[in-house]
């Protein structure tokens, strides 16, 4: 479909970036009314958003404590498939905690590489491999988060879409609860509820 | 994380493609853009594209009971066929060189069912898409094969026996491949009896079931890696009660039909290769008839019998368009492309059926190329230069040169200001180049329309979730083609007559709100002058107002829509005015509560108001009478 080439990275907006501290969050809020953010497009707004999302619902979502587990000493998001979200949302997590965790990011082309992560970001670019992916991850305690069409109604927990020029999520409620996930309250309220399509 | 999760839902990450032809924030675009969903198509209850530009703010759309006719910041010639408007399907161009005429009522190339987003760019853009792009280019991008994954069955009924039906299937396969295949079916009894005064001496005026219409179409997507393959096919036949061009044709007669046949294919070819390079590269296929059934009075061999008139029109072309664009700099963002196109079979016919008589039988073959480029230039952080021009050669009337450029700054907080100006044409086209009938003669003469647009657009963000847009405008357009009559043969024909001052001033206030809640105000004051007369022109408003809110009522799952059009009176062609009207509809939508089902229920025009539109000089009429109040109840499953 539509080509998305308006990811310029602009070296300027970075040293601002950097320069207000580090953490492009800062750029995000301020962003939200100066004119700074109109001109950084590094990666996409749209990602950024996304990238945010990603980390945030860590906080509304419990995971179960299976027996043997060894405690946690991170919150580990991977990605799997190509990159969309770029460094700046390592960046940005650094200074985050996710149920008092210190956050990581990971990123591999296959679910061997993501083992271990609470959460699971399915990227556009493994749409064609849900049907196998999500069948290997079922049953098992990680949150699965997609981008595509029909990803929720396939399997996924929540999938992130566009609507009226926004970033909404959809959740399917028993995909998480198949997982052991316990979404909160908030969060059901906030996404848009799917069911699960019988044939998948 | 800065932003709750609240907050996040409420970050507006809008983008434009049409107006750079790459993928922009709407505040970085050099020109004003309002995007219309397939959420406000369903919100509000859209039938076709015309019902959605009703809604857009300094839109205006006539109808004469055959096509509609889409105004622009206050123009809208009567007796031409929306050749100032450029309507692209997914970067498609869908205007054909016959009338020009891109559609917009059910005879528009797509159920709106298919549609993801309109997006609307002000202003000229012909440098980037040439002939056409006038007052303004209309991208309309269609749904991806996974966002309907599955099967999805649609069925409409409304007012005047109207019924249509939809099945598409959509998926991405897990080989990568993605598809969307779609037909659908419109027929509609239109009202059984039009009363026009005009016609009050045959048959006390009235048209007897000469309003129907039946519409087919059909629509396939199919992508692969970089490729994608699209093809598009509609056919409508619309009687016609209203009985175009007069004196010559006879009122109230059944045989009175014009058919349209729209259909394309296109294989676009899309890769970005590394280190920034994108190209694209598509070729494409196109087809366009017109048959015109006139039942005529004026050659039958005794008074008072009738013979049949009959225009068979077509148009085939083939044409191909390489792009190229690339960052430098991390600062510019370069465009530069060429296309090329070839209209093999430009066909004019005309002739009586009994006695045979042809009064014109032209076949052309004009071609046409063109070379572009685009800068977009950020200079600072918050000043950014779009730069762009385009050279068209056209075998039927030479060169023309067009250049737009736009200056976007930031001043302060979610401030934009854009300074846009642009040159833009229009080709005379087939219709007016060669048509001669008994009521027409040719003018091969004819040169391109030219526009000079200066705009200065203020964009703000506001608290709350509110956004307000300001724009001021100028258009100077220059020899406008229009149709008038020889004063020595009583005959029509085109001529570039005319020189039009168009100014005025835009405002919109928009909201939006968690949970769905949507309003949108605008106005539009405009004045268009005819420069050597100072008189304003035919069908043009000086106020247009326009307010719609998206009341979710319960749960996301119910939605009610309303929407309220006024526009102040206009002259018509004769010298008379028609009077202000004011329109309101409403729509009830709801989803999901049965599964997987969607339904609404739509009343147009609800308080019943009667108005009229001016019509072109090929009536006896000066004026054509709009519909009252109507209904439409419809009902989508997915599968």
């Amino acid at each position: 479909m539509l080509p998305n080439h308006s990811q310029r990275p602009n070296p300027c907006c970075r040293w601002l970036a950097r320069g207000v501290g580090r953490a492009w969050r800062f750029v995000l809020l301020l962003g939200l009314c100066s004119p700074w953010l109109q001109a950084d497009d590094s990666p996409a707004l749209e990602y950024k958003v996304k990238g945010a999302f990603l980390v945030k619902f860590g906080s509304f979502v419990e995971w179960p404590t299976l027996p043997g587990d060894a405690p946690q000493n991170e919150f580990t998001i991977g990605i799997l498939g190509a990159d969309p979200f770029g460094p700046d949302l390592d960046d940005a997590v650094k200074s985050e905690r996710v149920k008092g965790l210190p956050v990581r990011m990971r990123r591999a082309q296959d679910l061997a590489g993501l083992a271990g992560c609470q959460v699971v970001f399915v990227s556009r670019s493994e749409t064609a491999r849900w049907p196998k992916l999500l069948q290997a991850l079922a049953g098992k305690p990680i949150l699965t988060v997609g981008e595509d069409a029909g990803f929720a109604e396939q399997g996924g927990m929540i999938n992130l879409y566009k609507e009226n020029g926004r970033v909404r999520f959809e959740i399917n409620p028993a995909a998480a609860e198949r997982s052991g996930l316990k979404l909160s309250a908030k969060l059901l309220q906030l996404g848009r509820l799917i069911a699960e399509k019988k044939t998948a | 994380m800065g932003l709750s999760l609240d907050q996040l839902l409420e970050v507006n990450v809008d983008k434009v493609y049409a107006a750079s032809k790459f993928e922009q924030k709407i505040t970085e675009a050099p020109s004003s853009v309002s995007i219309v969903t397939q959420e406000d198509i369903k919100q509000q209850g859209y039938r076709t594209l015309g019902d959605l530009l009703r809604g857009v703010r300094g839109f205006y759309v006539t109808y004469d009971r055959s096509y509609n006719f889409v105004g622009v910041r206050g123009i809208n010639r009567p007796g031409d066929f929306g050749g100032r408007v450029l309507i692209n399907v997914d970067g498609h161009r869908l205007n054909e060189p016959i009338y020009d005429s891109a559609f917009t009522d059910t005879e528009f190339l797509l159920s709106l069912d298919l549609v993801d987003r309109v997006e609307v760019i002000r202003g000229p853009g012909s440098s980037l898409y040439g002939n056409n792009a006038f007052f303004t280019v209309i991208n309309v991008i269609t749904r991806r094969g996974a966002a309907v994954n599955g099967v999805e069955v649609s069925g409409t009924a409304g007012s005047f026996d109207t019924y249509s039906g939809r099945v598409t299937y959509g998926n991405k396969f897990p080989n990568g491949v993605e598809l969307l295949l779609s037909g659908s079916y419109l027929n509609s009894e239109g009202h059984d009896r039009l009363f026009f005064p005009e016609y009050s001496s045959v048959n006390n005026g009235i048209a007897e079931n000469l309003d129907g219409t039946e519409t087919k179409r059909g629509f396939l997507s199919l992508s692969y890696g970089d490729f994608t393959l699209q093809g598009g096919y509609m056919d409508r036949q619309k009687h016609s009660g209203a009985a175009q061009y007069a004196p010559y044709t006879v009122f109230n007669d059944p045989r009175f039909l014009n058919e349209d046949e729209r259909a394309y294919a296109e294989l676009k070819f899309d890769h970005e290769f590394a280190s920034d390079w994108l190209l694209q590269a598509r070729v494409y296929y196109d087809h366009y008839t017109f048959n015109g059934t006139y039942p005529v009075n004026n050659n039958a061999p005794d008074p008072g019998t009738t013979t049949i008139n009959l225009d068979r029109n077509a148009a085939n072309w083939v044409g191909g368009e390489l792009m190229v664009s690339k960052t430098l700099w991390e600062r510019q963002h370069v465009t530069v492309g060429a296309e090329v196109r070839d209209d093999y079979q430009i066909e004019v016919h005309n002739f009586d059926v009994n006695p045979p008589m042809t009064y014109l039988d032209s076949l052309k073959y004009p071609w046409s190329f063109a070379l572009y480029a685009q800068d977009e230039a950020m200079l600072c952080t918050n000043l950014t230069v779009n730069a762009g021009v385009r050279y068209d050669y056209f075998s039927t009337f030479g060169d023309t040169v067009n250049p737009r450029g736009a200056i976007i700054y930031n001043p302060w907080a979610a401030g934009t200001l854009k300074f846009i100006y642009g040159q833009a044409f229009r080709a005379p086209n087939a219709f007016e180049l060669y048509y001669i009938q008994p009521a027409y003669k040719a003018n091969p003469n004819l040169m391109p329309e030219r526009i000079r647009s200066y705009e200065l657009v203020y964009e703000q963000g506001l608290p709350a979730n509110l956004r307000l847009t300001g724009s001021l405008f100028l258009n100077d357009i220059d020899g406008l083609i229009s149709q008038t009559v020889d004063p020595y043969d009583g005959k029509n024909f085109f001529a570039n007559l005319e020189s039009v001052q168009a100014r005025g001033f835009e405002t919109e206030l928009e909201g939006r709100w968690k949970g769905g809640w949507r309003t949108r105000l605008s106005y539009t004051y405009t004045e268009a002058r005819d420069s050597s007369t100072d008189l304003i022109l035919s069908n043009s408003p000086r106020h247009l107002g326009k307010a719609s809110a998206v009341l979710p009522l319960w749960r996301e799952k119910i939605f009610a829509g309303l929407e309220f059009q006024a526009m102040s009176s206009r002259q018509t062609v004769a010298g008379n005015t028609v009077g202000a009207s004011c329109v309101a509809n409403a729509t009830l939508y709801a989803r999901e509560l049965v599964k997987n089902l969607e339904f609404s229920a739509s009343l147009y025009n609800i308080f019943d108001k009667k108005f009229s539109d001016p019509v072109s000089p090929d009536y006896l009429q000066d004026t054509i009478q709009q519909d009252g109040r109507t209904f439409r109840v419809k009902l989508t499953y997915h599968f």
